[in-house]
């Protein structure tokens, strides 16, 4: 577009060159139009119906927390706190969704801290294992050269077994996991201490 | 899907359903169709939490699923329902004014659970009603034993009505991924075997007493039911036309045309743009004592704005409404009152100018809106630069030369500039929602306070604390503290009122849209 175009003629005073962006908050022309002071009765119904309903669902099973993160100091209050954010889970036909959706997921937790205890167990016992193990080498080394071969395979034939037994320790505890989830049922009671171990060392007072 | 909308939707699930569900639902908005583990990596939630809040929103209808890969579902966010949750109020309202009091405790206890089997809604309202009934005074016992019986009847017109619609169920729910399905008859239909009106007589005693457990599985468990959105837009998009037209003319023409709707109705689909025909003598017998209705027809026909159009004498006059008339006027009233209140009634009268001749050149501008033309200029180029006014090239040759001159025209490209004010509503919405978050976080201290003091003062006067007592505590809160309040909540309330507002001028834009996109 050339000047005359756009309807300036020659000589004439121009709004200076705007550098740079334009203000976030630029100044009004106008004000805005005040609204209605005097509200009508459907107004004001509905502000009410608004608030409740806010406040309904705030408070409802539907508005979900998020896990309560454990602050760095103990405080005696925070234990109050906590137990005031306690909500049940939620509560719905859970038919009417996909399956991964449903308590399996709370279950699969569950399991998760499950198995780690089993492997704390577990990693004792194989300790247990190995000093007996030990034991058994340094006396089947002394008694090597005394005794047969007979007995050696009687000796080595004890841990294998139960290596065996442990493996099949194993099976079951699995088994167990699996079957957890299908009858687990959690009411909620003990819903903040598998869900961020919260209360794990509040509990000790 | 924009920005604005986006955030939008954020604030309002956040501000309804916890941060949780928010983050969830924006990751959904951003990324579209997703699965479970994805959602889970980009919000960086735990599994449990992000299918906890998934379950929520399916729960309120604002996410749906299919089958993404074998036995994987994907979720698809529905973000146009969120919008909706700020209309709720209105729905509410709207079935309190045709039902009565009972219809609107269905409706309430129905947005409030997203979905329900017909036997909850109903043992709840009546909890409900209950409840709100021995506040005011137990008059009437013998009616209220009989309550369940009205909310099952409420309950039954308003899915009759089609306010209400059965949930699609699933065909199978062992599979992983179920997919959801119902027949069109049954749709709108609540078998009367559904529903034990003994067992939910008892049960609503048994809640009344205290006892939390359900006592009996009801025979509808698996029945459930939800709000039905179009079928009240039809009623919001009707009362908007009335309203306008009562503003316009007077009550009497608003009766007329609402007439016409009735009408209409029983003979064309009510989504349609334009109804099928009415005769004259059909809106007489719906409206017997109206002493001048061809005058009013004749007032419609002009002053509607393309709303009530003749198309021909027979039957005293057949008559047809054309909504995405109705609605293309109401819009550009509306913009024209946006450019009016934020560039002035001139540079209004410039745009208005324009939107009518179509296509103008920059001295017809001048000429016609009798505005300097300087001015008038200077006007036209502010309104340009904000995207309302756009400007088409006419070249007589495709070669540049000076000595044929290149014709500029302006002109109004109305979906653009409506989807253009859209944003800004989703924007405003936004920013109204913070507002009033930020206002609410920095006075919680005070907010806080007030409510303790005030439910100290409840207890007493409950357990019949002298009014000296009452007096001490009351004066806990200092006289300034209490305008303090009484500011903030006063300032909340109109953030609130602005809401609704604003939720007013989305629902115009969005039905002009609409009735734009079946045009094309």
């Amino acid at each position: 577009m050339t000047y005359e175009q756009l309807g300036v003629q020659k000589g004439e005073v121009l709004p200076e060159r705007v550098v740079g962006p334009p203000e976030t908050y630029p100044p009004l022309e106008f004000r805005p139009v005040q609204p209605a002071q005097e509200k009508n009765l459907a107004e004001s119904y509905l502000l009410v119906v608004k608030k409740e309903f806010r406040e309904h669902m705030q408070n409802s099973q539907y508005y979900i927390h998020p896990g309560v993160k454990r602050p760095d100091i103990e405080r005696y209050s925070d234990r109050y706190q906590l137990l005031a954010s306690h909500r049940g889970q939620l509560n719905i036909n859970w038919s009417r969704c996909p399956k991964e959706l449903s308590h399996s997921s709370a279950a699969a937790k569950k399991r998760k801290s499950w198995t780690k205890k089993t492997d704390a167990k577990k990693a004792k016992v194989k300790d247990l294992n190995v000093s007996e193990a030990l034991e058994a080498l340094q006396k089947k080394e002394e008694t090597q050269t005394k005794e047969g071969v007979e007995e050696e395979g009687e000796e080595e034939g004890k841990p294998e077994g139960e290596e065996i037994e442990e493996l099949e320790e194993d099976d079951e505890e699995l088994d167990e996991g699996t079957d957890y989830v299908n009858n687990y049922f959690d009411n909620g009671d003990s819903y903040i201490d598998e869900e961020d171990d919260a209360l794990e060392e509040g509990g000790v007072f | 899907m924009s920005c604005n909308l986006q955030k939008c939707c954020y604030k309002i699930l956040n501000e309804y359903f916890g941060d949780i569900v928010a983050r969830v639902g924006d990751a959904l908005f951003q990324k579209g169709l997703n699965p479970l583990k994805v959602i889970c990596a980009h919000t960086k939630l735990p599994y449990s939490k992000v299918s906890e809040a998934l379950a929520v929103l399916v729960q309120h209808n604002l996410v749906t699923w299919e089958e993404w890969r074998p036995q994987i579902p994907g979720y698809t966010l529905l973000h146009d329902r969120i919008l909706l949750i700020l209309r709720f109020p209105r729905y509410v309202y709207l079935v309190r004014e045709q039902y009565g009091e009972e219809g609107e405790m269905v409706v309430d206890v129905l947005l409030k659970e997203g979905q329900a089997t017909a036997s909850s809604i109903i043992i709840t309202s009546c909890i409900k009603l209950y409840e709100a009934a021995t506040d005011e005074s137990a008059v009437a016992k013998g009616s209220l034993e009989q309550k369940h019986i009205v909310v099952r009847n409420h309950l039954l017109k308003l899915i009759e009505n089609e306010f209400i619609q059965r949930c699609p169920s699933p065909q199978d729910s062992s599979v992983p991924v179920p997919v959801l399905s119902i027949k069109e008859d049954q749709l709108y239909s609540l078998p009367s075997e559904l529903l034990d009106l003994k067992a939910l007589q008892q049960e609503i005693q048994l809640r009344r007493a205290g006892n939390t457990k359900p006592a009996v599985t009801h025979p509808d468990a698996q029945i459930y039911w939800r709000v039905n959105y179009d079928r009240f837009h039809i009623e919001f998009r009707d009362s908007e036309i009335r309203n306008c037209v009562v503003r316009r003319v007077d009550p009497l023409a608003g009766e007329c045309l609402g007439a016409m709707l009735k009408v209409s109705y029983t003979r064309s689909d009510p989504w349609a743009s334009s109804m099928n025909v009415v005769t004259a003598s059909e809106i007489r017998d719906q409206l017997k004592d109206l002493k001048y209705l061809d005058q009013y027809l004749k007032i419609l026909e002009d002053d509607s704005g393309g709303c009530v159009q003749k198309v021909g004498d027979a039957g005293g006059g057949q008559y047809r409404l054309n909504m995405a008339n109705a609605y293309e006027t109401m819009t550009h009233t509306l913009i024209d009152n946006i450019v009016q209140e934020r560039f002035g009634s001139k540079a209004a009268r410039i745009f208005r100018l324009i939107r009518k001749h179509r296509m103008m050149e920059q001295d017809q501008i001048g000429e016609l809106s009798m505005i300097g033309k300087k001015e008038a200029n200077l006007l036209s180029y502010r309104l340009l630069h904000d995207n309302f006014l756009r400007i088409h090239e006419q070249r007589k040759t495709l070669a540049p030369s000076p000595a044929n001159k290149i014709i500029y025209l302006f002109h109004v490209d109305m979906n653009s500039v409506v989807r253009m004010i859209l944003e800004w509503c989703y924007k405003g919405l936004y920013n109204l929602m913070v507002q009033r978050e930020m206002r609410a976080n920095y006075n919680r201290r005070l907010l806080e306070k007030r409510t303790r003091v005030d439910t100290i003062v409840e207890n007493l006067k409950q357990s019949g604390g002298s009014e000296e007592q009452i007096q001490e505590v009351e004066e806990m809160v200092t006289p300034s503290e209490r305008s303090l309040v009484e500011q903030v909540l006063s300032t909340q309330d109109k953030l609130f009122d602005a809401e609704t507002g604003l939720d007013d001028t989305v629902f115009i834009l969005q039905m002009y849209l609409y009735y734009q996109m079946q045009k094309e």
